[in-house]
C-alpha cells in the first residue's frame, strides 16, 4: 500500500452485547464516500439496522480516495470479537482489527490486506480467493475452510493466511487453493477434504491430518499425533520447501488419502516424530 | 380474522375458468372473508383496490409440493449450506425470518406461496405414524390453507386386507385412518417396494409380486382406488408410478393410467398420476433415454378419469429428492455418491432423501425438462393437467413462474433450449411445438383444475360469489402485454403478486408481505357405518398390537392437536 492511504478509524463507542453484521464495513464500500455517507452506512446490531455512527466513532479524511487500494480502516474498542463478516467479498484496501477479530472475517476476501493484531474467531478466510489475512494472535476452527455441508474443495481458493500463534482444528478444510501458514500448532483434521494448496504448520498437529485430502500439500515441522491408515509411505526427504518457506531437516512424505484415491502430499518431520515413523522407514 | 373487513376490487381484468370469465373487465366484493356481489359493499367503508390494468384471478392451488414432515426436516439437516446467506431478517409484525432455497424454512414456504398468489398447497406424502410430525409442522407455515394425504402403499395392515380381497373393510380402514391421522386423501408411493425394500430387493414393476403377499402392484392400485371410490374421497387416489426414475418406465406409466376406467365409478377422476416427468422416460438404458411426453399425453387424452401432475424440472438448480420411494433413492445415491439419508417407518413405509443437482447441459436433465412441457402442451384436456415441480425434488415451488413462461411463450422454450443439451433436444418433440398457452390456460392449470380435483370448487379456485375471498392480483395487463413476447414481463408478474389476498384480508402487497396470517388444515371424515366401524376397529388394534411400537391411543391425532382444521364430510357408499 502507497504512503498516503487515507486512514479511517473506527472506535466502538460501547462495548458489544450481541454480534454486529459489518458485512459493508470495507474499503470498496467506503471508496469514493464522504464521511458523512461513511457514518451512514448500515450495519445489522443484532436484529436491528443501525448506521455505522451509532457503534463507531468514525474518523478520518472529509472524501475517501476512489480507488479502494489507498483505504486503511482500523477498528478498535471493547467488544471487536462480536464483530462478524468483517471484509465480506472486500476487493483492495486494508482493514486492521486491534483487538479480536469475529467469526467469518474475511469471508469470500478477494484482494487487499486483513491485519489482526490479536487473535481470531472461528471461519476466518473461509472461502476466501485472494489477498492476505495475517492474525498475530491464535486463531479458531475452521481457518480458510469451506462451509459445512459444501463439497470438498469449495474453501479457500487463493490468497494467503498467516498466523503467528496456534489455530484450532479444521484448518483448510476443503480448501483448493492458496496458502495457510501457523506458526503455531493447529489441532484435529487439518486439511481434511483438501482439494490444492498449501498447508504449513511449524508447531504440533493433532490426529486425522489430510483426513479425505485428494490433492495438495500439508507439511507438519512439528510433532503429529497420528497418521491415518489411508496414507502410503512414499520417500524420505532432506529438506521441505513450500512457497519460499524452506525446512533444512528431514521430512518423511505420505501420499493420500487413499480412500477418495487422492494424490495429496504429506510432509512429517521425521527426527520430531522418530517413534511414530522408524516403522514407516523399514517399509521404504 | 376480522368479519367486518370489506374490499372491493376495481376493474381488474378477471379470469375464473369455473365461472367461464375469460379476462372480462369486472369488480370482486370481499365481506366477511367471502366473495360477495359488488353491489353489497359499502365503498365509503370498504377499502378499494384499484386493479385497472391488472389480471385478478383466485388464490393459486398447488397440489403436489412436500412442504412439511420429517422427510423435509431432514432435507433441511442435510443441506445446511443452504441456509448461509440466504436468510431474509425478519420485519415485525409483518413476516418472521426465512432462510433456504432448497428446502426452505416453515415460513418462508407460507410467504413465499402467498407472494407467487397461491394460497393453497397439499404435503402429498406423510407416513401413518409421523404425520403427528407433518401436522405441527403444517401448523407453523404462515397464510396458506393446507392438506396432507396419507401413505398406504406398503402398509401392512393395508396389504392384510388387500390380499384377503375385503374391499369393504378396506374402505372402512381408510377411513379410520384418514380420521385418525387427519389427512384428506390417500397417496401410493410405487405401490409394494417399500415391502420389497425390506427385504432388500429392487422396485417393483406393475406386475412383480410383492415379497410376503401373492398380491402385485397392480391389484394394490385396483383395491385401493376402489376403496377410496367406494369412500367418495374428494381427491382420487394420489399414484407414484412403478418404476420411477428407471429409463423405460413410461411403459409401466401408461399401464397405471389405463387402470384409470377400470376403478372408476362416478364422473370423477379416479386416479391421480404425480409427477409424471420421472416416469416419463422410453428407451433402455440412461444413454438412449427419450422423451416419453407424447405416449403419456395420448394415455391421458384416451382415459378420460386419469389426471396427472407435471414434476417439472427447473434446470440448473440443486434439489433435495426426497421420496417414499427408498429404493428408487438408494439408485440415486450410487449415481451421486454424495450426503444421503434412509428411513424405515415401522410397519408403514420408508423414505429416502438425496440431493441431486439438475445440470442444464446433461442430456438426461434436458429429456427431463422437455417430458413435462410437452405433456402440458400435447394434452387435450388442461383441465386434467398441474403445474408442479415436486418441490424440492425436481425444483423448488419458487420456479413456477419459468414453468408460466415457458408455457405461454415458445419464445421463452427457444431461449431456455439455447442452454440445454441439442443432443437432446434433436431426440425430442419439444423444439416443433409451437403451442402458446393463455392466462385463461394459466388459470385452469393453477386455480380452477386443482380446485375440481380436490373436490373444493364451491369454495376454492374461483371468485364467483360465495367462494372463500383467496384473490391474487398481478400487475400484467393482457390487452397491452403480447405474452408470446414479454415472456420476462410474466414470470416477472407472477414471480410477485402486486396483491394477494388470503380470508379476505391483504396479506401481500406489490410481492411484500405485509401481514402474517395463519390458514386452516383440511380433513376429510368419510362416514362409515357402526357395525363396520366397530369391527373394523377390533381389527386394527389387534393389528397394532402385533404390528407396531406405539399403543393405538397414542396414535390417533385429536381434532385440538391442529391449529385450525376444516373437516369435510365425506357421504360415502358403505352399506351396514
Amino acid at each position: 500500500m502507497s504512503g498516503e492511504a487515507a486512514v479511517y478509524e473506527l472506535r466502538l463507542k460501547e462495548k458489544l452485547a450481541v454480534p454486529l453484521d459489518a458485512r459493508r464495513v470495507r474499503p470498496d464500500m467506503f471508496a469514493g464516500k464522504t464521511i458523512a455517507e461513511i457514518r451512514a452506512i448500515s450495519v445489522r446490531e443484532g436484529n436491528t439496522v443501525v448506521k455505522l455512527e451509532d457503534v463507531f466513532d468514525v474518523s478520518g479524511p472529509e472524501k475517501a480516495p476512489e480507488n479502494p487500494g489507498q483505504i486503511e480502516i482500523r477498528i478498535s474498542g471493547d467488544g471487536t470479537a462480536k464483530i462478524r463478516y468483517l471484509g465480506y467479498k472486500m476487493a483492495g484496501g486494508k482493514i486492521v482489527v486491534k483487538g479480536v477479530a469475529g467469526p467469518l472475517t474475511g469471508y469470500k476476501m478477494r484482494d487487499g490486506t486483513i491485519v489482526v493484531e490479536g487473535g481470531a474467531r472461528g471461519w476466518l478466510g473461509v472461502k476466501m480467493k485472494g489477498g492476505t489475512i495475517e492474525v498475530f494472535g491464535d486463531a479458531s476452527d475452521f481457518v480458510g475452510s469451506k462451509l459445512q455441508g459444501e463439497a470438498a474443495g469449495k474453501g479457500m481458493t487463493g490468497g494467503m493466511i498467516i498466523i503467528h500463534g496456534n489455530a484450532g482444528s479444521n484448518v483448510g478444510a476443503g480448501m483448493a487453493g492458496g496458502t495457510i501458514v501457523v506458526e503455531g500448532s493447529v489441532r484435529h483434521l487439518a486439511g481434511a477434504k483438501m482439494a490444492g494448496g498449501n498447508i504449513v504448520i511449524h508447531g504440533n498437529c493433532g490426529r486425522f491430518t489430510g483426513a479425505r485430502m485428494t490433492r495438495g500439500r500439508i507439511v507438519v515441522a512439528g510433532k503429529i499425533d497420528g497418521i491415518l491408515p489411508s496414507f502410503y509411505v512414499d520417500s524420505l526427504v532432506p529438506k521441505a520447501k513450500v512457497k519460499k518457506i524452506v525446512f533444512e531437516k528431514p521430512f518423511m512424505l505420505f501420499m493420500g488419502d487413499a480412500l477418495v484415491n487422492g494424490m495429496g502430499m504429506l510432509y512429517v518431520a521425521y527426527e520430531e516424530n522418530k517413534d511414530l515413523l522408524s516403522h514407516y522407514r523399514e517399509l521404504i | 380474522m376480522s368479519e367486518e373487513a370489506q374490499i372491493l376490487i376495481r376493474n381488474g381484468y378477471v379470469f375464473d375458468p369455473l365461472n367461464n370469465v375469460n379476462g372480462e373487465v369486472m369488480d370482486i366484493g370481499i365481506k366477511g372473508g367471502r366473495i360477495v356481489d359488488p353491489s353489497e359493499i359499502d365503498p365509503k367503508k370498504a377499502k378499494v383496490i384499484d386493479a385497472k390494468g391488472k389480471t385478478v384471478m383466485a388464490g393459486g392451488i398447488d397440489i403436489h409440493s412436500h412442504i412439511a414432515g420429517p422427510k423435509v426436516s431432514t432435507g433441511r439437516l442435510i443441506k445446511p449450506e443452504d441456509h448461509y446467506l440466504t436468510n431474509i431478517p425478519n420485519r415485525l409484525p409483518a413476516r418472521r425470518a426465512q432462510t433456504g432455497i432448497a428446502v426452505p424454512n416453515v415460513f418462508k414456504i407460507g410467504y413465499a406461496y402467498a407472494e407467487m398468489g397461491y394460497t393453497t398447497v397439499v404435503e402429498p406424502a406423510t407416513p401413518p405414524l409421523k404425520t403427528r410430525h407433518t401436522h405441527e409442522e403444517m401448523d407453523a407455515i404462515p397464510i396458506i390453507d393446507k392438506m396432507a394425504f396419507v401413505l398406504v402403499d406398503s402398509n401392512w395392515i393395508a396389504l392384510d386386507l388387500i390380499q384377503e380381497g375385503d374391499i369393504e373393510r378396506l374402505a372402512a380402514y381408510f377411513a379410520w385412518l384418514l380420521d385418525a391421522t387427519k389427512c384428506y386423501a390417500l397417496k401410493l408411493v410405487d405401490p409394494g417396494s417399500d415391502v420389497a425394500w425390506l427385504y432388500g430387493q429392487p422396485s417393483l414393476d406393475l406386475d412383480d409380486t410383492v415379497p410376503g403377499y401373492t398380491i402385485t402392484p397392480r391389484d394394490i392400485i385396483e383395491s385401493v382406488g376402489k376403496a377410496s371410490e367406494m369412500l367418495r374421497l374428494p381427491h382420487p387416489i394420489h399414484v407414484h408410478c412403478n418404476r420411477l426414475g428407471y429409463p423405460g418406465n413410461c411403459v409401466t406409466t401408461v399401464k397405471t393410467i389405463d387402470l384409470s376406467g377400470k376403478i372408476a365409478t362416478r364422473d370423477f377422476p379416479s386416479l391421480h398420476v404425480t409427477h409424471v416427468q420421472f416416469t416419463g422416460y422410453l428407451g433402455d438404458s440412461w444413454a438412449d433415454l427419450r422423451s416419453g411426453g407424447e405416449d403419456i399425453a395420448k394415455a391421458l387424452n384416451r382415459n378420460r378419469y386419469a389426471t396427472i401432475d407435471l414434476g417439472q424440472v427447473i434446470p440448473g438448480f440443486t434439489a433435495v429428492t426426497m421420496t417414499a420411494d427408498a429404493p428408487f433413492e438408494y439408485v440415486l445415491y450410487h449415481i451421486t455418491r454424495g450426503k444421503w439419508s434412509f428411513a424405515d417407518v415401522e410397519a408403514e413405509t420408508a423414505a429416502g432423501i438425496v440431493p441431486y443437482k439438475y445440470r442444464k447441459k446433461n442430456y438426461v436433465n434436458t429429456i427431463q425438462w422437455v417430458i413435462g412441457l410437452e405433456i402440458t402442451l400435447l394434452a387435450e384436456d388442461l383441465w386434467r393437467v398441474f403445474i408442479t415441480t415436486d418441490h424440492p425434488n425436481a425444483g423448488p415451488f419458487t420456479g413456477y413462474p419459468k414453468i408460466f413462461a415457458w408455457l405461454v411463450s415458445a419464445k421463452a422454450r427457444e431461449e431456455a433450449m439455447k442452454e440445454m443439451s441439442r443432443k437432446a433436444l434433436a431426440r425430442s418433440a419439444l423444439p416443433a411445438i409451437d403451442k402458446e398457452l393463455t392466462l385463461y390456460d394459466i388459470a385452469v392449470l393453477t386455480r380452477a383444475s386443482p380446485a375440481k380435483i380436490l373436490g373444493l370448487e364451491k369454495e376454492k379456485g374461483h371468485l364467483g360469489v360465495g367462494a372463500q375471498a383467496d384473490v391474487a392480483i398481478y400487475d400484467i395487463d393482457p390487452t397491452k402485454v403480447d405474452l408470446a413476447r414479454d415472456y420476462q414481463l410474466v414470470e416477472r408478474a407472477f414471480r410477485r403478486a402486486a396483491y394477494t389476498i388470503k380470508d379476505g384480508q391483504v396479506v401481500v402487497k406489490d410481492g411484500e408481505v405485509v401481514r402474517t396470517t395463519y390458514g386452516t388444515t383440511y380433513y376429510a371424515r368419510p362416514k362409515v357405518p357402526a357395525d363396520l366401524r366397530s369391527d373394523v376397529l377390533k381389527m386394527v388394534s389387534e393389528k397394532f398390537r402385533d404390528y407396531y411400537s406405539v399403543a393405538l391411543d397414542n396414535f390417533v391425532i385429536a381434532e385440538h392437536e391442529l391449529r385450525s382444521p376444516r373437516v369435510v364430510e365425506v357421504e360415502t357408499r358403505l352399506k351396514s
